[in-house]
């Protein structure tokens, strides 16, 4: 809608969207505000695929090799140090969820407020 | 390198720990080949070299010597009693000079003798000295040859562990697609009501919408200047059938609509007073006041503004 006029005068435009046009967008507005209510929804699945056998075992003959020559002590485990893994239908590797829930938590931790107010942004 | 037998069963070797055996070894062996010391002949003890049967050698030479000097003897004697010169001078010099030479004699058989034992010690302890050189050489070679040993055998352990980790990349590689590819579902799992609310939102964009639009114009004093202007300048051509593109854009408190337009390009073409866009129809006008309404010498009609 639109209006404007000359010196003493004046005209007014307006614009009628047709009912099957504004009762589908008036559904969609309703259930956009319900997607932007769901807030974030992690992945918890395996993010990063864990060292094959075989690269292990290439792994464990380094430092065999290391230990033959002397190099690194005879109790060596060339997988010693690195995060458990998890291993879902066949597939073997790490999963970042828990250090996510981790962080979120954290973060919840030093600034509550902030985060009931992105919560409440979702509720 | 072979493999060893371990409870009854053949252990593949770990080559690994060959290759840094062989390498220990070759190192032992070369620092004992540097270490060795072939010995020298001046300090060589040579008796161990000599014949031990030197002196039964020499015993049967001097035995024989003296046999043979015996007959020597015998026969002089023999001669000196046919000539009845036995125990004569001439015979005792005779005799004493078999003696000299048979003691001359024994000393230089017994002096050549020993003199061959000691070259032949001597010649013994130079072979022995060679061998050992010889023994030192080779087992130096065999260390050279297990440092060679050990050096292959930590190449194909390395080249061995790279190609493991080589395919054992490419199986990780695998694994990690098979990741992204679900993680990838599972964010358009979950972006998927937003991306519907999308589809709409494409699909009334996309439909051509009609829109009723509704013009109101209140004319204000500019138009009515218009108008006046218009009319002072006389009469102009109103007749609709030379309009088109016909806009109501307002109406005159006498309920006359005024309207603006465009001429036809025939109208153009007619040479008439074409002096305006905007004002009343002829048409209209006539219903309501003929008198301002005339007819043009071509037919069409024509407002005297001025009687409006």
């Amino acid at each position: 809608m639109s209006g404007g006029g000359g010196k003493g005068g004046s005209q007014t435009q307006k614009a009628e969207i047709p009912k099957w046009v504004e009762e589908p967008a008036i559904r969609n507005l309703a259930r956009a505000e319900d997607v932007q209510k769901l807030g974030y929804t992690p992945y918890y699945g395996v993010d990063v695929a864990g060292f094959s056998p075989m690269q292990q075992q290439a792994m464990q003959s380094t430092v065999n090799q290391a230990q033959a020559f002397g190099l690194a002590p005879q109790s060596m485990d060339a997988m010693a140090g690195m995060p458990q893994t998890t291993t879902q239908d066949g597939i073997t590797g790490y999963s970042a969820g828990s250090l996510y829930d981790m962080a979120v938590a954290e973060a919840k931790s030093r600034n509550p407020e902030m985060a009931r107010r992105y919560d409440q942004l979702f509720s | 390198m072979a493999g060893q037998a371990q409870g009854g069963q053949q252990v593949t070797p770990n080559l690994n720990t060959a290759s840094a055996q062989a390498l220990y070894g070759a190192g032992a062996g070369t620092a004992q080949g540097m270490a060795f010391q072939p010995g020298q002949l001046a300090t060589t003890n040579l008796q161990q070299y000599q014949d031990p049967y030197t002196k039964q050698v020499i015993d049967a030479s001097a035995q024989d010597v003296l046999r043979n000097a015996q007959l020597g003897l015998n026969q002089l004697s023999g001669q000196a009693q046919a000539a009845n010169a036995f125990g004569g001078s001439r015979h005792g010099v005779a005799m004493g000079e078999i003696g000299r030479g048979v003691a001359q004699m024994l000393g230089q058989q017994s002096a050549q003798l020993r003199s061959q034992g000691f070259q032949n010690a001597q010649q013994q302890a130079q072979q022995d000295i060679q061998n050992r050189l010889a023994g030192a050489q080779f087992r130096l070679g065999a260390s050279q040859q297990m440092g060679n040993l050990a050096n292959l055998g930590f190449g194909m352990s390395n080249t061995i562990q790279d190609r493991m980790m080589q395919q054992g990349a490419m199986q990780q590689a695998l694994q990690q697609q098979l990741i992204n590819t679900a993680q990838q579902r599972y964010a358009e799992r979950m972006g998927l009501p937003q991306q519907t609310i999308g589809y709409v939102s494409q699909a009334l964009g996309a439909t051509p919408t009609p829109q009723t639009t509704t013009t109101t114009k209140q004319p204000g004093l500019f138009d009515y200047l218009t108008l006046g202007a218009t009319a002072a300048a006389g009469m102009g051509m109103s007749d609709i059938r030379l309009k088109h593109n016909i806009e109501k854009v307002g109406t005159l408190k006498n309920g006359l609509n005024i309207y603006k337009w465009e001429w036809k390009d025939f109208a153009k073409k007619l040479n008439l007073p074409l002096k305006t866009t905007i004002g009343v129809i002829a048409q209209e006008v006539q219903k309501i006041k003929p008198e301002a309404v005339k007819e043009h010498e071509s037919g069409y009609l024509m407002i005297d503004y001025g009687a409006l």
